[in-house]
C-alpha cells in the first residue's frame, strides 16, 4: 500500500453502499463516521484487510475514532505505524 | 385504575432544577448544563412548542444526533403534553418514513445535520402529497432545532385513550410485518423503571450516568430520567465512539462515569478490544447490563477485575421497560446459572404454560404492573395486545405475554431459555426475522426469499453469535441485494449473508423449508442447498 488512494479503495469496497452512491464518491477526506458509512463490522473487515492485503497490522490500540474519521487520517496513522516499526 | 403517585417524566426534571438547581445535569457535545439552566430551557421551548400548534397528545418525532440540544427537545415535548418519539439518524428515510405513519407523529423536531434526512423521510411518510398548510421551510426553534410538519392540522389521527392523551414515550421494535412497530408507553410506565433504577443502584446528585447508547434504545430511558430523579448528570458519549471499543474506555475514565448501562457485546468488546483490564475505570460503582446473555467466563472476570462493583443483569423488552433484576453476586462463577432475576418493585412476572397456567417447567414470560406499556401503534391508532393472566398468586392481571420462554426457580428467580418466535437479538437489538424477510420480498429483483437464523462462530470466550442469512430467489448478486437493502434496513438488520438461489427448498407440505436453511452449516454456498 502506497498511497491514500489505493487506501481508498481498500476501504470502498468494504462498504456496503445503498442505492445511488458507490465506492467512486470516497475521497481522502470523506467523513467516515460523521456520514455513518462505517459500522463496527466494516471496521473489522477494513482492520483484516489491511493486515491481508498490505501486510499493515494495525494493534488494538490503534483502532479508535480519532484513526477512522476519514481514509486520511487512517493513512497517517499507517504512515506513522511504518515510522515507529522502522530499527 | 388505581390511583398513582408517580411523577411525570417531565416532573422528574423540574424537580431536580428546585432541589439540585446549580448541579450539572447534562455534559455532552463540548457542553455543560445544570439543572436550573436545563429547566429553563425546556419550559421555553414546550412554551414555543405549543404556540406553533403542538397539543397534548400528539406524537412528536425527536430526529437528531445524541446531543444536549436533543435532551432538551425530548423534555419539551413531553413538557408540552405530548407523547416524544425518538428516532435514529441513520435509519434508512424508508425506514423512518414507516415509522411516522405507524406512529402517527404530525411532526419532527430535527437539527441542521439532519434535516435533509427528515425532510426525505416526512416526503415519503406523505408519499409526495403536500402538507396543507405546512410553511415550506422548517419552522427554527433555539439551541439549533428544526420543527418539520408531516401532518396537517386536519390529518391529525384519532387522539390517543388515556393516559398517553396527557403526553408519553414511544420507542421501537422491529415488527414481523415489515413495519417497525410503535411501542407506546406512559409517562408512569417509564418513571416507574426510573425511579426503581435510582432507588436500587443508591443514585446520588454526585453520580455520573455514561450514556452511551442510542437514544433510540429503551437502556437510555435510565440514563435520561434515573439521572433527574436522582439530580444526577447524564454524559453523553459521542455516536462515533460507541464502535470503538478503545475509545469507549478511555471515555468511562475520562469522563470519571460512575454508573454505566450497556449490552453485553460492548462489555465483552471492551474486555477483548478496549483493554479495560489494564486500566478499569476508577471512578465506576455501578456496571448494568441487559438485552442478550453475557458470555459466562467473561462476566467471571469482570467480577474479579471490578472487584465490589456490582453487576445488574436486566431483562425487560421494550413494551415493558426492564422489568427484572438480578444482582449477579461477588463470587458468582461461569458455571453457575445466571438468572434475570424477580420483579423489579411492583411488578409482576410469573412463567405461564400453553394454557395460561403458572408452571414450574418452561413456559412464556408474562409481566403485569406499572411497566407494562399502552399498546402497538399501527397506523397511528393504538392496539393492546395485553391478556389477562392469574398469577400464581391466583391474582388475575393485565399482562404483557413477552414470547420470552423461561422456568422459573423455587426461590422465585426467573431464567431465560430463549424466544418462541422468529426473534433474534443482535448486539441487544430485537429483530424480527420477518421484518428482515417482508424488507427482501418487497425488493423487485426477489422472487420468493426466506431469511433466517444460524448461529455464527464461536467467539474466543466460547460464546456464539448469531448470523442473519437471507435465501432469495433472485438473479442478482449478493452484493446487490444487499445495496439495495441498505436503502430500506437499519445497518443492525441487514444479513450478514444474502445466498442467490433459483429456488428454494420447500418441505412436504410446500412451504419453504425455513429449518433445513438454518441448518445448513456456514459458510454456505448455494450449492450446498438441497433444492
Amino acid at each position: 500500500m502506497n498511497s491514500v488512494e489505493e487506501l481508498c479503495v481498500l476501504i470502498g469496497s468494504r462498504i456496503t453502499w445503498g442505492p445511488g452512491e458507490d465506492a467512486s464518491s470516497l475521497t481522502a477526506d470523506t467523513p467516515l463516521l460523521e456520514m455513518g458509512l462505517v459500522d463496527s463490522l466494516a471496521i473489522m473487515e477494513i482492520v483484516a484487510a489491511l493486515d491481508k492485503e498490505a501486510g499493515v497490522t494495525l494493534p488494538d490500540t490503534e483502532i479508535v475514532a480519532a484513526n477512522f474519521r476519514s481514509p486520511k487520517a487512517l493513512w497517517a496513522a499507517i504512515e506513522s505505524l511504518a515510522v515507529e516499526g522502522r530499527p | 385504575m388505581t390511583a398513582t403517585t408517580t411523577p411525570r417524566l417531565d416532573a422528574l426534571l423540574a424537580r431536580a432544577a428546585r432541589d439540585h438547581p446549580g448541579r450539572t445535569a447534562l455534559e455532552g457535545a463540548g457542553e455543560s448544563w445544570t439543572y436550573a439552566r436545563l429547566e429553563r430551557a425546556v419550559d421555553a421551548l414546550a412554551a414555543r412548542l405549543a404556540a406553533t400548534g403542538v397539543a397534548p397528545g400528539d406524537r412528536i418525532g425527536v430526529h437528531a444526533p445524541k446531543s444536549p440540544a436533543t435532551v432538551v427537545a425530548l423534555y419539551a415535548v413531553l413538557r408540552a403534553g405530548a407523547v416524544a418519539a425518538p428516532l435514529d439518524t441513520a435509519d434508512p428515510p424508508e425506514r423512518t418514513a414507516r415509522m411516522i405513519r405507524n406512529a402517527g407523529l404530525s411532526a419532527l423536531l430535527t437539527v441542521d445535520r439532519t434535516l435533509t434526512g427528515a425532510r426525505r423521510a416526512v416526503a415519503r411518510a406523505r408519499d409526495g402529497r403536500p402538507c396543507d398548510d405546512a410553511p415550506a421551510t422548517a419552522e427554527a426553534l433555539d439551541h439549533g432545532l428544526h420543527l418539520l410538519r408531516c401532518l396537517g392540522p386536519d390529518e391529525r389521527p384519532a387522539p390517543l385513550p388515556p393516559p398517553t392523551d396527557q403526553g408519553g414515550y414511544i420507542l421501537f421494535t422491529s415488527g414481523s410485518t415489515g413495519w417497525p412497530k410503535g411501542v407506546l408507553l406512559s409517562h408512569e410506565n417509564v418513571a416507574h423503571y426510573a425511579l426503581w433504577a435510582a432507588r436500587e443502584f443508591g443514585l446520588t446528585p454526585d453520580d455520573r450516568i455514561g450514556s452511551q447508547a442510542a437514544l433510540t434504545f429503551d437502556l437510555t430511558t435510565f440514563d435520561l430520567f434515573s439521572a433527574a430523579a436522582a439530580g444526577a448528570c447524564t454524559v453523553l458519549m459521542p455516536d462515533p465512539l460507541r464502535v470503538f471499543p478503545r475509545d469507549v474506555v478511555a471515555w468511562l475514565t475520562e469522563q470519571r462515569v460512575t454508573a454505566f448501562m450497556a449490552v453485553p457485546s460492548l462489555y465483552h468488546a471492551m474486555l477483548q478490544q478496549g483493554g479495560v483490564a489494564d486500566a478499569p475505570p476508577a471512578t465506576l460503582r455501578i456496571a448494568a447490563f441487559g438485552g442478550e446473555p453475557f458470555a459466562p467466563e467473561l462476566l467471571e472476570r469482570y467480577l474479579r477485575l471490578f472487584d465490589g462493583v456490582p453487576f445488574y443483569n436486566l431483562y425487560g423488552p421494550t413494551e415493558t421497560n426492564a422489568c427484572t433484576y438480578y444482582r449477579v453476586p461477588a463470587d458468582w462463577t461461569a458455571g453457575r446459572e445466571l438468572p434475570i432475576g424477580r420483579g423489579i418493585g411492583g411488578v409482576h412476572v410469573d412463567v405461564l404454560d400453553d394454557e395460561g397456567r403458572p408452571t414450574d417447567g418452561e413456559g412464556e414470560i408474562h409481566i403485569a404492573g406499572p411497566v407494562v406499556f399502552q399498546g402497538y401503534l399501527r397506523g397511528g391508532a393504538p392496539e393492546d395486545p395485553t391478556v389477562t393472566a392469574v398469577f400464581r398468586d391466583g391474582v388475575a392481571r393485565r399482562a404483557y405475554a413477552s414470547g420470552d420462554l423461561g422456568r422459573m426457580r423455587p426461590d422465585g428467580q426467573v431464567l431465560l431459555r430463549g424466544r418462541r418466535d422468529h426473534q433474534v437479538k443482535r448486539r441487544g437489538h430485537r429483530i424480527d426475522l420477518m421484518d428482515v424477510e417482508h424488507a427482501v420480498l418487497e425488493l423487485k429483483q426477489v422472487g420468493t426469499a426466506a431469511v433466517v437464523a444460524k448461529e455464527g462462530p464461536r467467539g474466543p470466550d466460547g460464546s456464539r453469535t448469531v448470523e442473519i442469512w437471507a435465501y432469495a430467489q433472485t438473479d442478482a448478486t449478493e452484493h446487490e441485494v444487499l445495496a439495495a437493502l441498505r436503502g430500506v434496513l437499519p445497518k443492525r438488520m441487514l444479513p450478514d449473508r444474502v445466498v442467490p438461489l433459483t429456488t428454494l427448498p420447500t418441505t412436504t407440505s410446500g412451504k419453504v423449508d425455513r429449518r433445513a436453511l438454518s441448518g445448513t452449516a456456514g459458510p454456505a454456498h448455494p450449492e450446498d442447498v438441497t433444492v
